[in-house]
């Protein structure tokens, strides 16, 4: 026989011998692979979910090549990278006869699709069904919905035409149409996209069509649910033939990704421009792509494999001081059993051996109960979660109350991915209590002194034993004195504490992250005094809501109006501009010299964004900020309060027509005049001098917070009325937005008075906007759900970790516990009453949660660091507050936490029986 | 003057046919400052004895004065309180506190009472017991008999009425094992300690006052030593 089977034989026996630790071990490392099967599975599995929530959005293709010919198509569908295509044609407009709102709704913006494109962009009909020939053709739904006499059966016919928008003000050097992302310059023509909305009459273009050629004879055979690119401020409604009997001269190909490929969006890209020979135009679904971690967006794709790097990490390092704790745990006993072996000749490897063979053959049986066990909670969890996450996802704009269905994926890949990290981690943890087994000589063993200090003399506590405080005295030696148990529990507090905050706040920041991407331009008035609000479209509209002030069931009455305009650069801080640079470096290859030629040409003007409130709300703003009430408070003087916050980002600023990486910015000093300084703010670009204000002061998100709060990626001024008034001679503002209160019993008949004003609206062709103020921010848009379901999930998986630390804190309390029960025993014997041992025992938590805690802080204040740095290298700069409240609350989550523990496992080992444990051995 | 009665003290194990019973009607009484050893074979109820004897563990029946006070009748604090007050307890293993000093661990029953230190008291022991050079060490860095040293003077510190000792030379080499007996011996003679010592060691249990046999449980001897070796 082998003496390596001789080692295995034994620790096979002290396993059986010692059943409950045993056990203990097993569960640890059960639970560490099931987490692990978690991580792996539990991510693809999210993913797919919501990967299956954002091709809610734009669709579920990875990426779109426009104006193709055919045959280029044909190749791209033949590259590897490639699963498959859906080909559409843009074929252009049409007047849509039967609109009932011709004047804001003309057009229809047809298209073609094969049956691949309308999978790829998530077509659903309503009634009917989908077109399959070049003659048939299905009617977004909105169109039915707005009134238009439009079913099915009908004709379609006329001539295709496309839109071109030319510059005709001479004053007008530039006009920006930002949700199309275009710049018309004067004299110049564009060709207009068909969502473009539609001013036949403007100073500063004329809108012409230019017919294609093509006419159309389609049979109306479907109305479809309206499709999430429809753009309801757009011209035109949405309609989709088939693409059989139609052979367009130029295609758009909407490409889905090989699976088994890991396809570079970039390299693809390529791929597409060498087979065109061209600059060819593509798009990518950056949402859905960054759910594969493969967007355009590399700062999103970053984003993903941290998260997934980061849990890993987290668990791993769960895990291993749970494995680690519990061997440690039994350092004394093995120390000594594995003595006796090496006295009669047993090497240090072979000692080793005794470790790594107890934790594989534990780890064999682990690995297919944890994965099936993982795997059970990854689908319940996902089940459990569901409900909440389809919540969020009815609240979208889309309204999509049956969710996602959750699916489980849990491929060979992860699978493997998850032995072979179990087995790592595993082989990691019992690397140090094997090591120190090796260590320890053969006589120190077997005298069971393998654990004495190496530290020579311990000073006698005089101050505590003068003061005969034997609680403290005891408990202080435990802490400072005591081995491999007492620093497990100080380890298991430091882990439990750094883990759970690390997940936390690298959660939040994750979440941050992702709403700082999600959130959309605008501002909220936060007072919830009011109980509607109203947005006019045009005079009529304001005339009617206005005349609601002086009803007499009115109780509150309030108009915010806001619009864009322009500020001199000189007034512009250089971090706005310095991060505008930032920006403008991501697009196009841009070099610090195009930024300068750049800077030069357009930099002189900054658009800014400008708020009105009356005068009692700017004084309330001018108080809670940093403001000269002198100025804020003297009506009479035209003053501004600059909201001194922006978040200029890639998405807001598009200096080009491809960027390469996400950057978003948080500018705390916006504007650099000082307060009681004059500021010149301009109606438009071109006039010169601007219309002077004064700065009466600053406020910010904080300071605002209870009446306004305001999300913009440029600068914004809050004026009162008096700067307000001068600013509209030189400027136009939007439509006010109209907030009402009414007493209770009132209600209904504001509500009734709004709807009249509403149907009066929509009979002249208009569209007051109105609504419940309670309700006014509910609808999200579908960054915003799944920011939203990121939230749910990560805190989900924070819970995860935090569980496997209160198992290995449990598991560290009760083990020292456990091997206490002689000292215990003996205190009882020599007079130590069960009040004593109580106090004793929590002034030790007392101390080691102290201990634990003080070590994490210091760990938790360097990962912060470095996590914070990680992100605003890969990202801008991005404010991530730590989140001291919630983190005050783990700490006293894991402080009462540890003194429960120890209350129900300590009074467990102090009620054993004293002769007994005094029989058991030697301390 | 009498300062341990033992009334008929039964201690049984298990019930029905596997019922054990560890001590038999054992009855007998101590006078102050007496010497006693106890001896017996193996399984004869020994240390069951000396642990009811100590108040830490209960008789199925009978009673245990000590200095007059019922055992039996005192809840698990007051036992508690009076163990550390009028019993010290020293166990063949020494028994001490892992992470105390010999000080901190001599001077523990005391510090337990919420008593102040004796300063005076705690270096005359310490110095009697010959440990003046290892006052700082953990029980880990002494020898055996320097930890069975300590255990002497934990139960001693607090002036006990009577100092209950199972077997404290039994993991001791012969040398060793003099130089404790001879501790012990002398805190009875000098002191006028009350001991009652466990002994397989029949040469050490001669030299007691009086010698109890047990066997089976029962008291079968209870003879007192003519001659001290």
């Amino acid at each position: 026989m082998k003496s390596s089977n001789i080692i295995f034989q034994v620790t096979k026996h002290y396993m059986k011998r010692n059943r409950r630790r045993t056990v203990i071990t097993f569960i640890g490392i059960v639970f560490m692979v099931m987490l692990m099967t978690c991580v792996f599975a539990g991510k693809k599995t999210a993913l797919s979910y919501l990967e299956h929530v954002a091709s809610k959005d734009k669709g579920s293709w990875h990426m779109t090549a426009y104006d193709l010919t055919p045959d280029e198509a044909d190749r791209i569908a033949a590259l590897d990278d490639v699963d498959y295509i859906g080909r559409s044609a843009q074929l252009g407009q049409l007047d849509f006869a039967q609109s009932a709102d011709p004047g804001y709704k003309p057009f229809l913006d047809l298209r073609a699709y094969s049956p691949e494109s309308l999978e790829f962009f998530c077509i659903r009909m309503k009634e009917g069904r989908f077109p399959e020939n070049a003659n048939e053709v299905v009617i977004s739904s909105s169109a039915a919905e707005d009134g238009s006499a439009i079913q099915i059966g009908d004709h379609i016919s006329g001539a295709f035409f496309r839109r071109t928008i030319t510059g005709i003000n001479p004053k007008n050097k530039e006009s920006v149409f930002p949700y199309d992302n275009l710049v018309l310059q004067y004299g110049e023509t564009l060709e207009v996209p068909g969502s473009f909305m539609s001013y036949s009459e403007n100073p500063d273009y004329t809108e012409e069509r230019v017919p294609t050629g093509a006419d159309a004879d389609m049979t109306v055979v479907g109305i479809m649910e309206t499709p999430s690119f429809e753009k309801k401020a757009g011209a035109s409604y949405i309609a989709i033939c088939g693409m059989d009997g139609l052979s367009p001269s130029r295609v758009n190909a909407a490409i889905r990704f090989a699976e088994n490929r890991s396809v570079d969006p970039f390299e693809l890209e390529e791929q597409i421009r060498e087979i065109t020979g061209r600059d060819t135009k593509t798009e990518t679904n950056d949402m859905l792509l960054a759910f594969s971690a493969n967007s355009s967006y590399s700062g999103l794709n970053e984003m993903t494999v941290m998260i997934e790097m980061f849990f890993t990490v987290l668990i791993m390092a769960a895990s291993m001081i749970l494995i680690y704790n519990v061997f440690n745990m039994s350092f004394a006993e093995r120390a000594k059993y594995l003595g006796m072996l090496a006295s009669v000749g047993a090497t240090k490897h072979q000692k080793r051996q005794s470790i790594y063979y107890e934790c594989f053959v534990l780890l064999i049986p682990a690995l297919p109960l944890g994965i099936l066990a993982g795997l059970g909670l990854v689908y319940g969890a996902m089940h459990l979660l569901k409900p909440g996450l389809d919540t969020i996802l009815s609240l979208t704009s889309f309204g999509l109350t049956e969710g996602a269905p959750v699916k489980l994926f849990a491929d060979g890949k992860a699978i493997g991915l998850v032995i072979l990290m179990s087995a790592a981690t595993v082989m990691i943890s019992v690397l140090i209590p094997a090591y120190q087994i090796g260590k320890i000589q053969p006589v120190e063993s077997v005298r069971g002194n393998a654990e004495i200090a190496k530290k020579k003399n311990f000073a006698t506590k005089t101050r505590l034993l003068a003061k005969g405080k034997p609680e403290r005295l005891l408990a202080e030696n435990a802490v400072s004195r005591s081995g491999h148990l007492t620093k497990g529990i100080i380890r298991s507090i430091a882990v439990f504490s750094v883990l759970t905050m690390v997940t936390l706040y690298g959660a939040q920041a994750v979440i941050h992250v992702m709403t700082a991407m999600s959130e959309e331009e605008g501002w909220d008035y936060i007072p919830e005094t009011f109980d509607y609000y109203a947005m006019a479209e045009d005079e009529a509209d304001y005339q009617n809501l206005s005349a609601l002030e002086k009803s007499s069931i009115v109780t509150a009455y309030k108009e915010i109006t806001d619009g864009f305009t322009w500020l001199s650069s000189c007034y512009v801080s250089d971090a706005y501009i310095d991060a505008l640079r930032e920006i403008y470096l991501q697009f196009d290859n841009h070099t610090e010299a195009d930024w300068n030629t750049y800077y030069e040409k357009h930099g002189d003007i900054q658009q800014i964004h400008v708020l009105a409130v009356d005068d009692a709300d700017f004084q309330a703003l001018a108080k809670s900020g940093d403001a000269d009430m002198q100025i804020a408070g003297d009506s009479n003087i035209p003053a501004v309060l600059v909201y001194n916050e922006a978040h200029p980002s890639t998405e807001y600023f598009r200096f080009g027509s491809e960027n390469h990486e996400y950057r978003y910015f948080t500018v705390d000093d916006v504007i650099n005049v000082p307060k009681g300084g004059t500021i010149e703010v301009k109606g438009d670009q071109i006039l010169e001098p601007g219309t002077p204000m004064t700065v009466a002061g600053f406020v910010t998100p904080e300071s605002a917070k209870n009446l306004i709060r305001i999300r913009t990626a440029v600068p914004y001024l809050l004026l009162n009325r008096s700067a307000y008034e001068l600013l509209c001679e030189e400027m136009e503002f939007y439509s006010p937005v109209v907030f009402l209160a009414a007493d209770p019993e009132n209600k209904e008949s504001v509500a009734a008075q709004l709807k009249e004003i509403k149907t009066e609206s929509e009979a002249r062709g208009s569209d007051v906007a109105v609504g419940d103020y309670s309700k006014r921010n509910i609808t999200l848009n579908i960054r915003q759900a799944v920011t939203a379901i990121v939230r749910v999930l990560a805190y989900s998986f924070t819970v995860l970790v935090s569980m496997i630390c209160l198992l290995n804190l449990f598991n560290s309390i009760r083990g020292r516990a456990a091997e206490r029960t002689q000292e215990t025993a003996v205190l009882r014997s020599v007079g130590m009453t069960d009040h004593q041992l109580r106090h004793m025992h929590d002034l030790e938590i007392l101390m080691l949660t102290g201990r634990g805690l003080l070590i994490a802080g210091v760990i938790c204040a360097v990962l912060f660091t470095v996590l914070r740095r990680f992100i605003n290298r890969q990202l801008g700069r991005i404010s991530l507050p730590v989140p001291w409240l919630l983190m005050a609350g783990i700490v006293a989550c894991i402080c009462a936490t540890a003194f429960v523990i120890t209350r129900l496992c300590c009074g467990k080992a102090d009620r054993s029986d004293i002769i007994a444990e005094i029989r058991r051995g030697t301390v | 003057m009498e300062i341990l009665r033992v009334e008929n003290v039964v201690k049984q194990y298990g019930e029905g046919e596997t019922a054990v019973r560890a001590l038999d009607g054992v009855s007998f009484t101590v006078e102050k400052g007496e010497f006693v050893s106890v001896i017996g074979p193996s399984g004869s109820g020994k240390s069951t004895l000396l642990h009811i004897l100590g108040g830490v563990d209960k008789p199925t029946s009978g009673k245990v004065f000590i200095d007059g006070t019922d055992l039996g009748a005192l809840s698990a604090d007051k036992l508690a309180v009076f163990r550390r007050r009028q019993i010290g307890l020293v166990y063949q293993f020494y028994n001490l506190m892992p992470v105390l000093n010999v000080d901190e661990n001599i001077a523990l029953p005391h510090l337990l009472d919420g008593r102040k230190l004796d300063q005076e008291r705690l270096d005359s022991i310490v110095k009697h017991l010959g440990l003046t050079e290892r006052r700082q060490n953990l029980p880990g860095q002494l020898s055996g008999g320097q930890q069975q040293r300590v255990s002497i003077g934990r139960a001693l510190y607090s002036r006990p009425a009577i100092l209950l000792a199972d077997e404290p030379t039994g993991n001791l080499d012969r040398k060793t094992g003099d130089e404790i007996a001879a501790l012990l011996k002398e805190s009875n003679r000098v002191q006028k300690q009350t001991l009652i010592l466990i002994t397989h060691d029949e040469r050490l249990a001669m030299q007691a006052d009086r010698v109890f046999y047990l066997e089976d449980g029962r008291l079968v001897r209870n003879e007192t030593v003519r001659t001290k070796m």
